[in-house]
């Protein structure tokens, strides 16, 4: 657990999910989602929505450019947390920082971008 | 589990075909088709195949799985398929079938549309008995 976030970092079926330290609001995941880790990113989220909801801060940043792949099963963990994000009030936005030079990236962000325009940024790495 | 098969299919293919951006095309169907064999697969049989058609200026590259199924993820798949093969507009569809699952928690039903819609893969299926067969293709650019 990270006293900074109060959030925990997690390594479990193939993936890495943690808090960024020093930069609240901002988290880093990494590695690869399958069938496994819907539950485990779904549980992630979940902390992540009513942590953000506790502090009361605009904006959630996710570092995506060390996820190698997530398959349909993690893609609905975010959709779901995006959907509940978006139809209960907007109360931040969720950036999300992509490699473009990674297809699935390029195109299951963009379909999270259109699911909730007035929520999700997506913006490139800076190299 | 799926992955590395995936992963592994993917690296096969990459030995017949050089263009990157249809490989990573095939390594988001590869996945999906893998994770709903080993979902769904009723028997420890499967099929799992890569096949490159060669014409002069255009290739056709293929994969297909095979694998048994209860009777009602049966009818399922070909349900699916055929909604998805019937959508004038394959990303319309996925986006509206996307909000309209969000807020059911369970089993995404995504696979498919996504291979389609987001791959840019042209999908099918058929069911022959208890087996079904699931192909997903494209055309890519000779290289000769």
């Amino acid at each position: 657990m990270s006293a900074m976030s109060d959030m925990p970092n997690v390594e479990e079926e193939g993936l890495e999910l943690a808090p960024v330290a020093g930069i609240p609001g901002r988290y880093r995941f990494a590695g690869t989602g399958e069938a496994e880790g819907a539950a485990v990113l779904d549980r992630f989220l979940g902390q992540l929505h009513t942590k953000t909801l506790a502090r009361e801060l605009s904006e959630v940043t996710l570092e995506l450019t060390e996820l190698e792949f997530i398959n349909s099963s993690c893609l609905k963990a975010m959709v779901a947390w995006i959907y509940k994000v978006d139809t209960e009030g907007r109360p931040y936005k969720i950036r999300l920082l992509r490699d473009p030079a990674l297809h699935w990236q390029r195109t299951s962000l963009a379909t999270l971008q259109r699911l909730a325009p007035d929520v999700v940024i997506i913006e490139d790495r800076k190299k | 589990m799926a992955g590395k098969i995936a992963n592994w299919l993917i690296d096969f293919c990459q030995m017949a075909i050089e263009d990157l951006e249809t490989t990573s095309r095939l390594h988001m169907a590869a996945h999906e088709l893998v994770e709903n064999v080993l979902k769904y697969g009723s028997s420890p049989e499967i099929g799992l195949e890569f096949e490159l058609e060669r014409g002069d200026t255009r290739s056709i590259v293929r994969l297909r799985t095979r694998n048994t199924a209860a009777p009602e993820q049966l009818q399922e798949v070909a349900r699916r398929v055929s909604e998805l093969k019937a959508a004038a507009d394959p990303v319309a569809y996925y986006d509206r079938l996307i909000r309209s699952t969000a807020p059911i928690v369970g089993t995404s039903g995504l696979g498919l549309a996504r291979i389609r819609a987001e791959a840019g893969l042209d999908v099918d299926c058929s069911v022959d008995g208890r087996e079904v067969s699931i192909v997903v293709q494209t055309t890519m650019r000779s290289d000769r």
